[in-house]
């Protein structure tokens, strides 16, 4: 016999029937939603990062593929995708200019502080260290986390052995049976 | 548009003349309007309460990815903006949102068609009313309004809702995530299929094609009808104008049978403004208008317009929605949902022996299962955490919406105060159920029959609460006043030229989401209304 409850998780506030469930969306596409994260700093402060800042910030957003074992294979963010999305949030509001000058500010000083790239890296990657350096709980929401979740996004979710994920805009059409953009029904057979 | 400016009582009155006034840029707004405006109509103004929302921008599209936030997240109802009381009283936060093109930008595009037994609820139960008109009579329609919305379908042999053309587009291939659940229908003898929904499988009515993106609740390029989009080349037609922050408080009318205008408040400016029309077409959804028209008083009509036998507002409805969970505790095959929009369905329930208790049409969550990997990485989960998730406990839900019993005592009307959109607030008394317990029961007995089919574990069942998604039928289309609101062509009863196009006219629904059966009937009552040459046109 089944129990009847109405919402066993706890997680949802109604059906997806035909229509978006905010907060659950946010859950399912970002679960760290975070309450108590800080506010993105200057947010009317918009600008133009220098493109050697862009790169940086490139590099560590592939970083992952180092510390997650991940092919770079997988990858399809190329610098001209990632170059437009650090554009479009740094000159226009909410503007992440300040956050991401923050962010490249740290990694120097990591860099500065470990003496290489991949351990400061490392570093921005990995949670709650135990004297967090200024600014760290800011890199850490509005950059490391977003940059986390165009990672895989940007094909990398294949390491996971699956075909598409949200957000990938790399699948292509359905129509065509013969090249899904997703597993079909049929597959493996 | 003719525009004379005069003060009252302190507030500049604005006054615009047209032919025609809309109330509402939703689906059915814009499609009466597009309507119109291809008969040759010369005059249109429409209001919209809720701002312009900016669609398929890059910039919102990078934040939707990234944060889940995304532009219309803010114009939902919040739970100060109603009052409910009754049988599990509505909670209707997240179902519908105000600004340019209305809800169906949030929808999901599910397009089923009603069965044929929908459109005969009386006849069949002793329910209800029936509709003044049968499938048979509305398929044409759905054939157009498939065309109009962009539908990709697969077609099923032997379906019930028989259609006399193709699908406009072809519809997807299950995905892999659906092999378990078909295996357990076809063994339990069950029908299935896929979901009708409205992605372009091909570049379609100016639109791009649909690249399986799977954030279908924020199109990058447009790929999903959304109601906005007639809206763009509406709005570079100088013969509409489109009025924002514009909440329509009354309609004014100059004698029992003539309407003569609408009053409007801008909340930008605080002003309040009218409009006069030679004919008024109300397309704001099953709540906001049985509420203007509740308060729509005059000497002509003391208890509102179209209100003088008690009808307005009363017979409310929308589809309970049922869920099931189920699971299991390793996931060696992946199971991960891939193509992130409506897909697997089944009508099994969906059928005239069911009708009396409530229909059921039961659907595949395209929700779950998904693990975000980006997240875990956040949180710190090592490579092998990662990969033990991924192959580890996961879990489904499969889905389902009854179609609802509708009752004399269940009515929303006008409660005191307004929103921020200006538009006085809602009460929702539903003393009766819209389906019995036993119905809910017997569904979720179902769902979990078919997780004990694949050798999965359930974790749970029952209903959502009541939102107000797929409300209908509170000025509902009848063939006498006695029984209803609004004629067959939609007018107002007792006027002339006051129409309503909403889910509102629905005289009742069926399990299967409404958005598609109301374009089909807005479109035949426009073709009707205008076989008749008005002199408005």
């Amino acid at each position: 016999m089944t129990t009847l409850d109405k919402d066993p998780l706890g997680t949802r506030t109604g059906p997806s029937f035909g229509i978006t469930l905010i907060p659950y969306l946010i859950h399912h596409i970002n679960p760290l939603q975070d309450e108590n994260a800080p506010p993105l700093p200057s947010p009317d402060q918009t600008g133009t990062l220098q493109p050697t800042d862009v790169d940086t910030l490139y590099q560590i957003t592939l970083y992952p593929q180092k510390k997650w074992s991940i092919d770079s294979q997988q990858n399809d963010l190329d610098p001209t995708v990632f170059t437009n999305f650090i554009n479009f949030k740094t000159q226009e509001e909410p503007s992440y200019y300040t956050a991401y000058s923050q962010t490249l500010m740290l990694y120097n000083a990591l860099v500065n502080q470990f003496g290489s790239a991949d351990q400061a890296m490392d570093y921005l990657y990995t949670p709650n260290p135990q004297t967090p350096p200024q600014n760290w709980d800011v890199v850490r929401n509005w950059a490391i986390k977003e940059f986390l979740l165009l990672f895989i996004i940007s094909g990398n979710f294949r390491a996971y052995g699956w075909m598409n994920f949200p957000g990938w805009m790399g699948g292509g059409p359905f129509n065509d049976p013969n090249h899904l953009p997703y597993r079909g029904i049929n597959y493996g057979h | 548009m003719i525009q004379t400016i005069y003060h009252i009582e302190g507030l500049i009155m604005v006054t615009n003349t047209a032919k025609v006034v809309i109330v509402g840029s939703g689906v059915a707004g814009s499609l009466v309007a597009s309507t119109l405006i291809n008969a040759g109509v010369q005059s249109i103004v429409m209001l919209e309460a809720g701002p312009k929302i900016p669609m398929q921008d890059p910039r919102m599209w990078f934040d939707f990815i990234t944060t889940g936030a995304n532009p219309y997240g803010n114009v939902y109802d919040t739970p100060q903006d109603y009052d409910s009381a009754g049988n599990n009283p509505w909670a209707i936060v997240g179902g519908r949102l105000f600004g340019r093109g209305g809800s169906t930008l949030h929808w999901g595009g599910w397009t089923p068609r009603f069965m044929p037994e929908d459109f005969a609820l009386e006849t069949n139960t002793g329910l209800g009313i029936d509709w003044p008109y049968t499938y048979e009579n509305l398929e044409p329609y759905y054939c157009k309004a498939e065309a109009y919305i962009g539908v990709a379908g697969v077609p099923q042999t032997g379906q019930r809702d028989w259609r006399s053309q193709p699908y406009p587009m072809a519809g997807p291939v299950l995905p892999f995530t659906a092999k378990p659940i078909v295996d357990a229908l076809q063994g339990l003898g069950y029908s299935f299929g896929n979901m009708p929904v409205a992605r372009n499988a091909v570049a379609y009515n100016g639109q791009t094609q649909c690249l399986t993106t799977g954030t279908c609740h924020y199109c990058p390029i447009g790929a999903r009808f959304t109601g906005d989009q007639p809206l763009d080349a509406l709005e570079t037609n100088p013969n509409i104008q489109v009025i924002y922050n514009a909440a329509a408080t009354t309609v004014l009318m100059s004698s029992k049978t003539l309407a003569a205008g609408v009053e409007y408040l801008d909340t930008t400016t605080g002003e309040i403004n009218q409009i006069s029309a030679s004919v008024i077409f109300l397309c704001a959804g099953a709540f906001e208008i049985p509420k203007l028209l509740q308060l729509s008083t005059s000497l002509y009509w003391p208890a509102g317009i179209g209100n003088d036998n008690d009808l307005v507002g009363r017979y409310l409805v929308a589809n309970p929605y049922l869920y099931c969970r189920g699971g299991a505790a390793t996931n060696p095959l992946l199971y991960q949902q891939e193509l992130n929009f409506p897909n697997l369905a089944s009508r099994q329930w969906d059928t005239p022996d069911e009708q009396a208790h409530g229909k059921f049409l039961m659907n595949m969550s395209y929700d779950a299962p998904i693990i975000n990997p980006g997240s875990l990485m956040y949180t710190g989960q090592t490579i092998d955490e990662i990969n033990q998730m991924v192959t580890g406990p996961f879990q489904y839900e499969l889905q389902g919406a009854i179609s609802p019993l509708p009752s004399y005592n269940n009515r929303v009307s006008a409660a005191s105060g307004t929103t921020r959109f200006g538009l006085p607030r809602t009460s929702f008394f539903t003393p009766d159920p819209i389906v019995p317990q036993d119905t809910i029961n017997l569904n979720v007995q179902r769902m979990t029959q078919l997780y004990e089919k694949m050798g999965w574990t359930v974790s749970g069942g029952g209903a959502y609460p009541q939102r107000g998604d797929h409300a209908a039928s509170t000025c509902r289309m009848a063939t006498s006043d006695s029984e209803g609101v609004v004629d067959p062509q939609m007018r107002v009863f007792g006027t002339d030229n006051l129409f309503v196009a909403s889910n509102a006219v629905l005289p009742t629904i069926g399990a299967a989401n409404v958005t598609l059966t109301l374009v089909a009937a807005v479109m035949k009552a426009l073709d009707e209304i205008l076989a008749q040459k008005p002199q408005w046109v």
